[in-house]
């Protein structure tokens, strides 16, 4: 067998990924060894062209970061689709959408009046002329999506970003030889809690916390002592540093298989477990006395799934009539 | 208007931190006719953080960029002592300093070995397969190579025991730290530091064997027209030394005098910036000085920021070692400031140097073990927090409502700053090496060394402040001219 041919794309995305698959250390130079990097802007010279100019399925695998926000993102989600065998959504922005897919509460004008100011014959065109030139832009859409939406996916490697024991593991495969059966998502079967240090006795929960608000006991499950943690709504794999640095998780890695909606899971998790023991109707008032206490639902519950959510965004009715 | 008879797009740039583009248009003669840097990205972070929890914004601003996210994680948490009226604790601030600097270290390791250094460590001209860090390792040597693999990993294992992560750090809180870290991990970290103090000066050593010893970087670097007298930006601390987590903003002029000296609150009165129809990041310069177009000098308000303009900057560095460094830097160019666009890879790695030298310092601090991790807060309000990116000056601007969720963003952004300034390096770049049509990978590679030079991080730069800034578009037709121009 030959060497393997690989590829790293970045869409819409921090470069966080990119990076993290160096946070594998020496291991790179087995991946280097076992494998030809076809393409990764990030650190080698490839550019669109020799990428246009593989034959098809001429790739093994690209690791595909970053969601698709302009239609250049979706230009080349396809052509990279059709010049590889199997394609990875590596990352939440990928995979979820991610942080910016909270940038789905607003319409693509009001992000550029907010960016650019309100008069529109300023903002950037998706063609311009500049000193006599020609110049174009890719199309900013209306929507971020998360890859899955534009092409097919086989694997899936979640959180913001990827931590290094599964980006790890996807490389060992990979040397191998042997990468899973296609569908496989590279991290926990079980949800956050099952790795997490902290000791969790389902105490009810009698008043919300932000984490500036009080410092937390750090033996103690974030959630019994009011803190919002998405750990019960979100896949293991990461070893819950985040819990452990004193700080709630905040679902990077996306909801276990069994959920549907995240932020929906993680808001009943929360009703079922807020009380400060009231009975009869004073223990609804007082529950929604409570929950009330939640300044951020969106930014809380759907920091990295909101574009993957059953909420999608906001709904725009000017854009439902415009198409 | 058809001045061109060919078009050449390098598409897209490569080795670098985001989505860019050069367009090139060449005239009959197959000389430059013009350049163009585009920015084909935005992700809308400044209407997507309104709503949200002030304490959340460290670890979501961190996504604006991956490779620097500690600078954005900080630079938020210090806008966030602001709001808050909370100066963290000693002990916090050094936690901190511990691992800012340890970034600071890591991030200009990456750029030598894996960014911009595989053009002169593996050639200009090397085969585009080549020109990268296992062409780096293919030519220094495995034993090289595996150093380098360890010390970035030494960076990254400082910042994870620290700030909790290696990646998107969570540490961060209005007004202190989430956590401190053992003696163990004190322990493992003052071993790193001390082997990165030396691996920084063996860095040192390989650019003055190769890079200083490279015809092309001598030449490069001596090149009058590569050069560009600009304003220069960084912060410094109360002696005028370099400063990476804190301090004032200090602005010198082309010629080195001082334009301006101005603490965090006070930095945004000085930039104005203006939007350009063809690329999706806004153009900052010096209010006061003016935008004169894409040019150099003391009449242009064009300034730069990162490694080269810190150095040019500051009084001092302000670690003996460095400061050692520094002023060989200073002999070879015949004193500062120094213009010399590609003498930012050298100041990189006295920088390199001088962070590596102050995690050494600070993680001896014994502040660092006891006392408070956290500040009282005050009730939310506005602040401006200033740091460092590796790749310049980095501020937030924040407004806080009475439940502290956020109501205005501004972000400036390093990378913003150097926008006109890579424009112009690009086009100074290619006017030098595009003649007679020829365009090879070789030449466009070239080309694409002079915004290497600066380092930037794209999805970074399609920040800048929105909102209460004054801001100039120019309306222009077809044929360049401004039809209209539109001032707020």
């Amino acid at each position: 067998m030959g060497k393997a041919k690989i590829g790293v794309y970045w869409a819409a995305s921090c470069g966080g990924c990119d990076c993290s698959l160096l946070e594998v250390n020496e291991q790179i130079l087995d991946v280097a060894a076992a494998a030809d990097i076809l393409l990764w802007p990030c650190a080698t010279d490839v550019k669109y062209a020799d990428l246009e100019s593989y034959k098809n399925g001429e790739i093994d695998i690209v690791l595909f970061n970053g969601a698709i926000r302009t239609a250049e993102n979706r230009e080349i989600a396809k052509l990279i689709r059709t010049k590889t065998k199997a394609l990875v959504a590596f990352g939440s922005c990928a995979h979820t959408g991610g942080v910016i897919g909270l940038a789905n509460l607003a319409t693509r004008d009001e992000i550029f009046t907010t960016v650019y100011g309100e008069q529109r014959d300023g903002w950037p065109q998706v063609s311009a002329s500049q000193n006599g030139y020609d110049l174009h832009l890719p199309e900013f859409l209306e929507t971020l999506t998360p890859l899955a939406e534009v092409v097919e996916v086989d694997y899936v490697v979640p959180g913001c970003p990827p931590p290094r024991e599964i980006v790890s593991q996807l490389f060992s495969a990979l040397v191998a030889g042997e990468l899973p059966p296609m569908g496989t998502v590279f991290a926990s079967q079980k949800n956050l809690c099952e790795e997490c240090p902290r000791e969790r006795e389902q105490e009810k929960i009698t008043r919300i916390l932000r984490p500036h608000q009080q410092e937390p006991d750090p033996e103690k499950c974030l959630l019994d002592q009011g803190f919002v943690c998405m750990g019960p709504a979100t896949r293991g794999g990461c070893g819950a540093v985040c819990p452990a640095a004193n700080m709630p998780c905040t679902g990077c890695a996306g909801p276990t298989e069994s959920i549907t909606d995240q932020g929906a899971a993680m808001l009943n998790t929360l009703a079922s477990l807020v009380g400060t023991g009231e009975e009869g109707e004073d223990q609804l008032d007082a529950e929604d006395a409570i929950l009330a206490q939640l300044d951020d639902i969106i930014g809380t519950f759907y920091r990295f799934g909101l574009a993957t959510s059953l909420l999608r965004g906001r709904y725009h009715e000017q854009n439902r009539t415009a198409r | 208007m058809s001045k061109t008879v060919r078009h050449v797009s390098i598409d897209p740039i490569t080795r670098l931190e985001g989505h860019g583009r050069i367009e090139l248009f060449l005239d009959e003669s197959g000389g430059l006719a013009d350049a163009f840097f585009q920015i084909p990205e935005l992700r809308g972070f400044e209407r997507f953080c309104l709503g949200r929890q002030g304490e959340d914004m460290p670890q979501i601003t961190e996504r604006i960029c991956g490779v620097c996210p500690e600078a954005h994680h900080f630079a938020s948490t210090k806008t966030l002592d602001a709001c808050y009226a909370a100066p963290p604790p000693p002990r916090a601030k050094k936690l901190r300093e511990v691992l800012y600097n340890a970034y600071i270290f890591s991030d200009h390791l990456l750029h030598f070995y894996y960014l911009g250094g595989p053009d002169f460590l593996v050639g200009p001209y090397a085969p585009p397969q080549e020109r990268n860090i296992l062409g780096v390792i293919g030519k220094v040597g495995l034993e090289l190579g595996k150093e380098v693999i360890k010390h970035r990993g030494y960076g990254q294992r400082i910042i994870e025991l620290v700030g909790g992560r290696p990646i998107h750090p969570v540490s961060g809180i209005p007004g202190g730290q989430s956590k401190g870290i053992t003696e163990e991990e004190r322990t493992e970290i003052e071993t790193m530091a001390a082997s990165a103090v030396e691996f920084a000066q063996a860095t040192l050593d390989v650019f003055k064997g190769k890079l200083l010893e490279d015809e092309t970087f001598v030449r490069f670097a001596s090149q009058e027209s590569l050069a560009l007298p600009t304003y220069y930006m960084g912060l410094v601390d109360k002696k005028g030394a370099v400063d990476f987590y804190d301090g004032d903003v200090r602005i010198v002029a082309p010629d080195g005098s001082e334009y301006a000296q101005v603490g965090a609150s006070d930095v945004l009165a000085l930039i104005e910036e203006r939007t350009e129809p063809w690329t999706y990041v806004k153009i900052p310069y010096l209010k006061d000085v003016g935008w004169k177009g894409f040019t150099a000098g003391p009449d242009s308000g064009v300034y730069r920021v990162g490694p080269l303009a810190r150095l040019n900057a500051c009084k001092e560095i302000g670690t003996p070692l460095a400061q050692t460094e520094y002023e060989v830097f200073l002999d070879y160019f015949g004193g500062g400031p120094v213009h010399a666009t590609f003498a930012y890879h050298w100041a990189r790695l006295i920088e390199m140097l001088s962070a590596a030298e102050r995690t050494a310092a600070f993680i001896t601090d014994p502040t660092l073990m006891e006392g408070p991790l956290r500040a009282p807060l005050g009730e939310p309000g506005e602040g401006v927090g200033v740091i460092e990116a590796a790749r310049g000056t980095l501020i937030h601007h924040y407004g806080l409502d009475d439940r502290g969720l956020i109501k205005s963003v501004n972000l400036v952004v390093a990378t913003t700053h150097n926008v006109a300034a890579i424009s112009l390096s690009i086009k100074e770049m290619a006017k030098a090496v595009v003649k007679d049509g020829n365009v090879d990978q070789g030449i466009l590679n070239l080309v694409e060394m002079s915004f290497r030079n600066y380092d930037p991080c794209l999805a970074c730069a399609t920040h800048a402040l929105p909102g209460q800034m004054p801001l100039i578009v120019d309306v222009r037709g077809t044929d360049g001219a401004v039809r209209q121009r539109i001032e707020r």
